[in-house]
């Protein structure tokens, strides 16, 4: 009766103390800390419909990332002509992608590359502009 | 007769009880001894949320087969608040070999081996994800002992030990869903867990109350992804008929789990805040015996619940099987 009285108070108690306490890092981090470099394509580079434009980029953090969107917009219509949206967790980013460029009208481009900083919004966005020519 | 919780003692012939005895411990060293050897592999969701509650006679061995249903409808947050969520639809099912042996009056050994067919229906398409799971085993020692009521009014008995999780079901990696608290359809989590649990059964006369409590240390599986530990209570009062060499003892109560948030990366701390979470279910169900025949039912409906930020929500849990007794 004695594990009864004081037993099953104890795991309670030291159950209670295990959930109510969860290592997390605090590191502080804002959007303005996160580096985001695009080596290719260059600013104002210029490309032919049916081009492939190469991107590569490297976005880096002090602490976790929750992903990143890749964004090309098309300024006269503001369609967006490519879009790749990706929910990864981590410091650093390794971006590759190939996009064929299938506008048909001489016009700027819009790159964003965003990175995401948290899930309420804080985001740190990298802008170029390319020209395109049929 | 009324010394047992649950049922009377059943007598079976030696030989039987030795085939048994041979068959039963193949199976827990074949458990045990699976290890990594399939390697690979919860939920959180999918991770077993296993626990014991009200057992047939403590005095026998029994080898079951049990199966377990649950269905899940999740909302897929996007990457930024104003993406709009994704709805999706998850069933659940289990089917695992189970049993109970004794090493010693006071020394119970338990066994699961699970295999899961999950399915998960997103946008129209169907996604299934099948294979063995996780198998654990575990290890009771009675602190109180039922044979010490045996004949009186009054009964109880405590039982509390430990076991381990081994990451043997098929797990292919950190998915979209786990980064999101949402369930996770594969068959295991990838890493060791270590269970303790305590269960505690009073009785007077047919009556009866039995208090589950069962605690999950996880671990980081390869991926260094953690899921949280977790916390499944149980609370179930129970009546005990008999007629003839029919049993029958219907059961109600409630069930309370507690599942602490995932690690994204448990090295550097990563909580992921949009897991985790708590439900409560009430549940009611009936175990039936036969000479050495046992089956059992329980259904639970969730009456409260927070998990993943309100992203997912339960709808209904079912749990039946059969044991055989020897």
């Amino acid at each position: 009766m004695r594990f009864v009285k004081t037993g099953i108070p104890g795991i309670i108690l030291l159950a209670m103390c295990v959930i109510s306490c969860q290592k997390k890092d605090n590191t502080p981090a804002t959007a303005d800390q996160v580096q985001i470099n695009i080596m290719s394509p260059n600013p104002g580079q210029m490309f032919q419909n049916g081009d492939s434009v190469h991107i590569n980029a490297k976005v880096t953090f002090v602490t976790e990332l929750h992903g990143y969107e890749l964004k090309i917009t098309d300024t006269s219509s503001g369609f967006i002509v490519y879009d790749d949206a990706e929910h990864v967790h981590d410091d650093h980013f390794d971006i590759s992608d190939i996009w064929v460029n299938n506008v048909t009208q001489a016009t700027a481009l819009r790159l964003d590359l965003t990175a995401v900083v948290d899930h309420d919004g804080t985001v740190a966005t990298k802008t170029l502009y390319l020209q395109t020519h049929p | 007769m009324r010394a047992n919780f649950g049922v009377p003692i059943i007598y079976c012939n030696q030989q039987n009880i030795f085939r048994m005895k041979y068959f039963l411990s193949c199976l827990l060293l074949g458990i045990l001894a699976t290890g990594n050897a399939l390697a690979c592999n919860v939920c959180g969701c999918s991770a077993s949320n296993q626990y014991l509650g009200i057992l047939p006679q403590y005095e026998n061995h029994f080898i079951g087969l049990q199966y377990q249903y649950r269905s899940i409808n999740s909302a897929h947050p996007g990457l930024l608040p104003s993406d709009p969520k994704e709805p999706s639809s998850e069933y659940y099912n289990t089917l695992q070999v189970w049993g109970r042996y004794h090493l010693s009056k006071r020394v119970q050994l338990f066994a699961f081996l699970p295999y899961t067919n999950n399915l998960q229906v997103k946008d129209g398409v169907r996604t299934y994800s099948s294979g063995i799971g996780d198998v654990s085993a575990m290890a009771t020692v009675a602190i109180i002992m039922p044979e010490k009521y045996k004949g009186k009014d009054w009964q109880q008995s405590l039982y509390v030990g430990g076991g381990v999780k081994a990451p043997t079901g098929k797990y292919t990696g950190i998915t979209e869903m786990d980064k999101l608290g949402l369930p996770n359809t594969q068959p295991g989590t990838g890493s060791w867990d270590f269970i303790t649990n305590a269960n505690y059964t009073v009785r007077y006369k047919q009556a009866g109350v039995n208090l589950d409590a069962t605690y999950t240390f996880t671990t980081a599986n390869k991926y260094d992804y953690k899921y949280g530990n977790r916390l499944g209570t149980g609370l179930m009062g129970f009546y005990w008929w008999q007629k003839g060499k029919w049993k029958l003892l219907p059961q109600a109560g409630f069930r309370y789990e507690y599942t602490l948030h995932d690690y994204d990366n448990y090295s550097r701390h990563w909580l992921n805040e949009q897991t985790g979470g708590s439900i409560f279910y009430a549940t009611a169900g009936a175990q039936a015996y036969y000479k050495q025949w046992g089956f059992q039912c329980t259904y639970s409906l969730p009456i409260a619940q927070y998990y993943a930020e309100g992203n997912v929500v339960t709808k209904t849990r079912l749990e039946t099987g059969f044991f055989f007794l020897f």
